[in-house]
């Protein structure tokens, strides 16, 4: 079994490459979280961007000079970039600031993968309301000065090991499963050819682009729609209980009065 | 000459997710570590999203809309719980509540001393940039 599961590696070329630049992106979070000893801000950042330069130069598809191509790195480091800054910032408002701007990032990536109505509810409900209701609370909940909650961290090379363990064990299944630079796989290729066969005689699937990726409908939030109210009709009704039930949690846990004196 | 695949955004999903962790896991301020744990959840969106591409049916976006109600139920109970908790100490610190921890744990002491406070910032001072004209005493009333 071990000498099989060896022998299977050794027989495929993994890239360790993207080991290394996800080690050096992990030592810069590392340096970047904060710490009572005042944190290494500038090595930090160089280790977080050399990582993120390797890895951009480790990923880059066939270059090509697609206007999609082009978003897709402009959203994408953007995003990864705020969340860095998300998890590392000392000041909680900023962070706040990092997180709306990772979630419209988001929800330019969803634009690219032809998800118009996500793109409008990502950005109303996570840069929106989320991030305003987080404001509300960090209003309300002000700390001054130096504090124990933001200046310090627990464990943070373990952490880091922890993510490095994670984030490259997914990347280099990704990249043995499927190549990087592969295209979105056509439907022939793909295990669900019968699905995408009956599909085709949808109205969902009009037809596969030039890239051999199924087309999306081009009416996204009718057919989201539709979607919604026939096949997924009772989850549906399942999620307004739960925002239902929420809401009314939500009020009961915040109140000042306690439980016995509103029953009573 | 080819757009990013569906590997490439499941890298972006992976490595948000991996961030999210990291903050979650280290950081110390509550409202911090669930803004991390709402990252983590945009990670995982973008896996929906590019898989519902990848199959070209809506499905995966349907349940991203799921997602999206779940994550705001989280927000709401998260952050009234925060509030309460506020309130009980008067501290963000989620390690002042490790006294509910398991009998046989040791507890954890911060060692180090935080570095004192800086001085508080004073404003600069500015020169005296005009002064108020005389006025002329009003003769007439209406």
């Amino acid at each position: 079994m071990m000498l099989h599961f060896a022998a299977g590696t050794q027989s495929h070329h993994f890239h360790w490459e993207f080991l290394f630049a996800l080690a050096l992106g992990a030592l810069g979070i590392y340096l970047l979280l904060p710490s009572p000893k005042g944190k290494a801000s500038v090595g930090g950042s160089l280790c977080a961007i050399g990582s993120l330069a390797w890895l951009c130069y480790l990923g880059l598809a066939p270059s090509s000079l697609l206007v999609e191509t082009a978003l897709f790195w402009f959203f994408s480091l953007l995003a990864i970039v705020g969340a860095v800054l998300m998890a590392t910032l000392t000041n909680s408002g900023r962070a706040a600031i990092c997180f709306a701007m990772v979630a419209i990032c988001v929800s330019g990536l969803m634009l690219l993968l032809a998800a118009p109505f996500l793109m409008a509810a990502n950005i109303i409900v996570y840069a929106g309301a989320i991030v305003v209701t987080f404001l509300f609370v960090l209003m309300l909940a002000q700390q001054e000065g130096l504090s124990d909650a933001d200046n310090r961290c627990r464990e943070p090379a373990l952490a880091c090991m922890t993510g490095l363990a994670l984030s490259a064990s997914l990347i280099l299944l990704l990249e043995r499963d499927h190549d990087m630079a592969v295209k979105f796989l056509s439907p022939s290729q793909a295990l669900v050819a019968p699905v995408a066969a009956q599909r085709a005689k949808d109205e969902l699937v009009l037809r596969r682009d030039q890239y051999g990726r199924p087309t999306a409908p081009r009416d996204n939030a009718t057919f989201l729609g539709q979607t919604l109210y026939t096949s997924l009709l009772f989850p549906v009704e399942l999620a307004g209980v739960l925002l239902l039930v929420a809401t009314a949690g939500a009020i009961l846990i915040a109140q000042k009065r306690s439980i016995a004196e509103v029953s009573s | 000459m080819s757009p990013p695949g569906l590997s490439h955004y499941l890298v972006i999903g992976a490595l948000l997710f991996v961030i999210g962790m990291i903050g979650f896991l280290t950081r110390r301020n509550m409202i911090l570590m669930f803004l991390n744990a709402e990252l983590m959840i945009q990670g995982v969106a973008i896996n929906f999203v590019a898989f519902a591409r990848h199959r070209g049916n809506l499905e995966g976006q349907g349940f991203f809309l799921f997602l999206l109600a779940v994550a705001a139920c989280e927000a709401a109970l998260a952050l009234a719980l925060i509030l309460v908790l506020y309130k009980v100490n008067n501290s963000l610190d989620i390690s002042i509540w490790q006294n509910l921890r398991e009998d046989d744990m040791d507890p954890i002491v911060d060692e180090e001393p935080l570095p004192a406070a800086l001085p508080p910032e004073t404003a600069p001072k500015l020169p005296v940039a005009g002064t108020e004209p005389a006025q002329e005493e009003e003769l007439s009333h209406v």
